[in-house]
């Protein structure tokens, strides 16, 4: 066998991988044929290929690529989800101060929103001018009607300006339009997403407060519906209006409370989401616990990273109480 | 077929993410049996797996239709390996199942009850692990892919030449560490 060339061997190697072309395929069989020292060396490495191809052989089952193309699939929503951050959230920071006690526990914010809602403290502002309401009713009688609780099924109409126009009955008809700006408005889209039995009309109303400027007011609505919401697509769309404020201790406070108790991962992920946007040292207990406990995987993950991020944080709390 | 790809690769640059996902699942098999070849590891495997395509996700834009969308990915799983084996050289991680019951390697193997195949498919595992990864990276881009040597040049970023010695020291290496497996 160590007759043959190292250049004899190379060609046999390329022919047993049939990785010749044609004419060099002829040409080395024509050889071939006249060296039986080089015919036994092909057979040796025909046999070693057949040994090899037999024994590193794999064919993945449909179950295990399936498994890893979802887990591709939420790897990559997480991605984009990361890319498309609130538009705006660095530009509204300052602009609202916390109107809460920074201390309040999250029930109480909870609380206090519909405790505040049903004794009309909303209702305090006076009325923009522009709405329109129809059939001789006055906006302070719509307003009224809210702090009674008394409208009932509201319509949402179609309008062919861009106002938002709602047909409230009564014990009289009332048909009201006009633009996001309007107090009314915002107060019956407030009334419509904390009290309307229908899901349908709590997504269109909370998918309608997109439109309205970022309030004080529309902050405790959006962190009371994302608590006490039982849709997933309203708490979902709520917990996006909600990642455009800056991120108060209100605010914190609900996503923590969601991240560690809300039974729907997106809507877990979204809260998580506005933590990262904002941490602080006081996140880091439940992120712990979250990385360690969460049922999905990529929460799991990502709490991880955000502990990573923002261990310098920790560390400062840590150098602080050291006695 | 080709012109269906090219079309998702289009969508997929435009920010198509469904397409992407189109594309992944044409492509993914070829991928993942590749990566357990390289990696003879499932939990490296399907690492391997996941970050090949975060990759292509990322840099889909940067393919500029020069090679086929096949061996961009085969060029990335194997960059991506060597960088995997380069960490992994740096820090010691949690080997394979050194009983063998690893769940992917039973799929591919004949049933436990031939000792003797069992001890051919060893000795085969371990004569291949031994190979320097380039070698064996050609060796398994020709042999268990079946790519042309023009293909494996492109995708492991060498000449046709190169390409052709990895294959030649690879099957010297083979055919001497197998001798006693040979029925020749």
């Amino acid at each position: 066998m160590s007759n043959i060339q190292n250049n004899l061997k190379e060609q046999a190697t390329l022919y047993v991988m049939d990785a010749m072309t044609t004419e060099e395929k002829d040409a080395f069989e024509s050889n071939m044929e006249s060296n039986s020292e080089l015919k036994r060396y092909v057979a040796k490495l025909s046999n070693t290929l057949s040994l090899t191809e037999k024994s590193l052989s794999f064919k993945p089952d449909e179950a295990l690529l399936q498994g890893q193309r979802n887990l591709l699939r939420a790897r990559v929503r997480q991605m984009d989800s990361v890319k498309s951050p609130a538009p705006f959230l660095e530009k509204i920071q300052d602009i609202f101060s916390a109107t809460l006690s920074p201390r309040q526990p999250v029930w109480a914010v909870a609380t206090y929103v519909v405790v505040a809602f049903v004794m009309g403290r909303f209702l305090s502002v006076n009325p923009v001018q522009d709405i329109q309401p129809n059939n001789g009713f006055s906006s302070a009688a719509i307003m009224g009607l809210i702090q009674e609780g008394s409208l009932s099924d509201v319509q949402f109409e179609k309008s062919e300006d861009n106002n938002i126009r709602l047909a409230v009955e009564t014990k009289k008809n009332v048909d009201v339009s006009g633009g996001s700006n309007d107090e009314t408005i915002q107060q019956i889209l407030y009334y419509l997403l904390l009290n309307d039995t229908n899901p349908g009309k709590r997504l269109k109303a909370v998918n309608l407060l997109e439109n309205v400027p970022t309030h004080d007011n529309k902050k405790l609505v959006l962190v009371s519906s994302v608590l006490t919401e039982t849709n997933v697509g309203v708490r979902l769309k709520a917990l996006a209006l909600l990642s455009e404020f800056e991120t108060d201790k209100t605010i914190r406070d609900a996503s923590l409370k969601i991240l560690l108790e809300d039974e729907n991962e997106a809507v877990r992920m979204g809260a998580l989401s506005i933590l990262a946007n904002s941490p602080s040292a006081d996140i880091v207990p439940a992120l712990r616990v979250v990385s360690l406990m969460d049922e999905n995987e990529f929460i799991r993950e990502r709490a991880s990273q955000v502990m990573d991020e923002i261990s310098y944080l920790s560390e400062d709390i840590a150098i602080e109480v050291r006695p | 077929m080709k012109n269906d790809i090219r079309q998702l690769i289009h969508l997929a640059q435009a920010g198509d993410s469904e397409a992407f996902h189109q594309l992944v699942a044409m492509h993914d098999e070829k991928i993942m049996t590749l990566a357990y070849q390289l990696t003879q590891n499932k939990y490296d495997a399907e690492d391997l797996y996941q970050e090949v395509f975060i990759k292509a996700y990322k840099h889909i834009g940067k393919f500029r239709f020069q090679s086929a969308f096949y061996t961009w990915l085969y060029r990335i799983t194997v960059n991506t390996f060597y960088n995997m084996k380069r960490k992994q050289n740096k820090m010691p991680i949690q080997e394979a199942l050194e009983d063998g019951s690893d769940p992917l390697m039973q799929l591919s193997e004949e049933p436990h009850d031939d000792s003797a195949k069992s001890e051919i498919i060893q000795a085969v595992k371990s004569a291949a692990d031994s190979l320097p990864d380039k070698q064996r990276t050609a060796f398994l881009l020709k042999h268990m892919q079946q790519l042309k040597i023009r293909e494996i040049s492109g995708i492991m970023g060498i000449g046709e030449g190169t390409v052709k010695k990895y294959l030649f020291r690879a099957m010297e290496k083979l055919r001497t560490e197998l001798k006693d497996y040979q029925y020749v």
